[in-house]
């Protein structure tokens, strides 16, 4: 017999099915992901070995 | 009174609904600025600076952080991004609905385990501070002083975190000037300094300079790594993940290369990453007073935060689902204050053997959930599965463990210690080309990948 989930955690999650989230990242965030988390690291480091 | 009309859902564990993620961009950036500039920071820059110049030293710190931030974001951020949970719950798709306890006991260990290292460090300061002041009583000495101040500090802490999330906003905002009091003290040393830092050499560099760099990036990616336990208690904040990109890239990924310029720079020059040494040393006793203030403050703003954190991510044990708040904050808290006041000297003796066994396992988790969000999933997650306990639920596997994710997590910590040796340095393999969190990261996900697909046709 699975245990019940407490009542306002049922409600809760009741709610975010009704109205589900959207996508997690847009274009524009993966451009910002892209940009600050590869180019930027990549970039730097490439140029920080010829210092 | 239920959880929603209290308003203290930023107290549990359970998913926040929209019109309580009210942290909107700057709010958040403040709150994961002031996180992630703490003592830490220097201690991180001195160890870059064993093996490489001013310059390379930043590059491999800018890059190797910002990777290790990316990496880290893209694992927890997703899903707590979309559903408004921590970090803690979002591993629940990939190790099972009773296999979470893992990545759970890392998030505890790794933050009790920072948490008094930055409060002790905050004692010190305090200290340090009373003495320079000429407040420090004469019957007292700096062994009696640093756990009065430690218990002094665990208190704040407690009193301030009683308010929940809002506790936590409150104290960035106020906390958050230590940030730019640092670049302060970076520019000070620079300037005071230049021709000594461009001319420094690193004390422990090896002839071959590859490897020497390659070290440096593996500080940066394994150091801001070590932010997994954070950073999802914090997005869950913000209204989706979108909001959170950019706080999270620029507001904890940022602060912490530049803050550690400051260690790198006065352990080159100085021959110490200690600000307020360093400083006394550029600008006498004012100059000290700022950087002792500017570690409390950093150290406070860090600890309230990890506090918060590691209090939400016990919520989801059942046992704690419904435990008083202060409770809760009480037994979160309660290692911290044994660890600093009785056994602080000890403790930081011991220090680094804890933190570079507890890195190794943050690399493989990224990389898994990662795997599990992006390939094997493909972004459909169980909301209700997180939470249920029923045996036939979405995440319930073998026994509540997903056989895959403990595999992949074991091989990926094996991987990471094949390729470097945390303790001693000493690397293996291809480490020089490639770093040992990113392989380790890639290899857990591969395995990760293969396993559940064999565990999927075994299941047929």
């Amino acid at each position: 017999m699975p245990e019940p989930l407490p009542a306002e955690l049922a409600r809760r999650i009741e709610v975010l099915e009704e109205e589900p989230q959207g996508p997690d990242f847009d274009p524009v965030s993966w451009m910002w992901l892209a940009l600050l988390g590869l180019v930027l690291p990549v970039g730097v480091l490439v140029l920080g070995w010829f210092l | 009174m239920s959880l929603a009309e209290g308003g203290l859902a930023d107290r549990s564990a359970w998913p926040l609904l929209p019109a309580e993620r009210t942290w909107g961009r700057w709010r958040l950036a403040i709150a994961l600025a002031t996180a992630a500039a703490a003592t830490w920071c220097y201690l991180i820059g001195e160890y870059v600076g064993y093996y490489l110049n001013f310059f390379q030293g930043a590059a491999a710190l800018t890059g190797g952080c910002m990777i290790g931030m990316l990496l880290v974001f893209l694992a927890a951020g997703p899903i707590c991004g979309r559903f408004g949970i921590d970090s803690v719950a979002a591993t629940k798709p990939q190790f099972g609905s009773s296999g979470w306890v893992i990545p759970s006991l890392m998030q505890i260990i790794s933050i009790i385990g920072w948490n008094s290292l930055l409060l002790i460090f905050f004692a010190k300061s305090a200290t340090q501070l009373l003495r320079v002041l000429g407040l420090m009583p004469a019957a007292m000495s700096g062994r009696e002083i640093v756990p009065a101040a430690t218990l002094l500090a665990c208190s704040l802490i407690y009193f301030s975190l009683l308010w929940g999330a809002k506790g936590v906003a409150t104290i960035s905002k106020i906390l958050v000037a230590h940030v730019l009091i640092g670049l302060w003290m970076l520019y000070i040393l620079v300037s005071h300094h230049w021709a000594d830092l461009a001319a420094a050499r690193p004390t422990l560099a090896t002839p071959d300079r590859l490897w020497n760099y390659t070290t440096g990036i593996e500080l940066g990616i394994s150091s801001t790594l070590s932010w997994w336990p954070y950073v999802g208690a914090m997005i869950r904040m913000a209204p989706n993940a979108r909001t959170a990109v950019l706080p999270v890239m620029l507001g904890m990924g940022a602060p912490v290369p530049l803050l550690s310029f400051i260690g790198l720079a006065g352990v080159l020059v100085l021959k110490t990453s200690d600000p307020a040494e360093w400083l006394r040393t550029v600008g006498g006793t004012t100059y000290a007073i700022i950087a002792l203030i500017f570690v409390g403050a950093a150290n406070f703003g860090t600890a309230i935060t990890g506090i918060y954190s590691s209090a939400i991510g016990l919520r989801n044990f059942a046992a704690l689902e419904r435990t008083p708040w202060a409770l809760l904050l009480l037994l979160t808290i309660a290692p911290v204050v044994v660890i600093g006041t009785l056994i602080p000297e000890l403790f930081f003796a011991k220090f680094g053997t804890f933190l570079a066994f507890l890195g190794v396992g943050f690399a493989p988790l990224c990389g898994i959930q990662i795997a599990d969000y992006f390939l094997w999933r493909r972004r459909h997650v169980s909301l209700r599965g997180i939470y249920e306990r029923d045996p036939a639920g979405a995440y319930a596997y073998t026994g509540g463990v997903n056989p895959a994710a403990v595999i992949a997590l074991a091989l990926g910590c094996a991987v990471y210690m094949a390729l470097l040796n945390p303790l001693t340095f000493t690397s293996h393999g291809p480490y020089r080309f490639l770093t040992a969190s990113l392989p380790a990261a890639l290899s857990a996900a591969v395995v990760y990948l293969l396993a559940s697909r064999v565990g999927q046709r075994h299941a047929r």
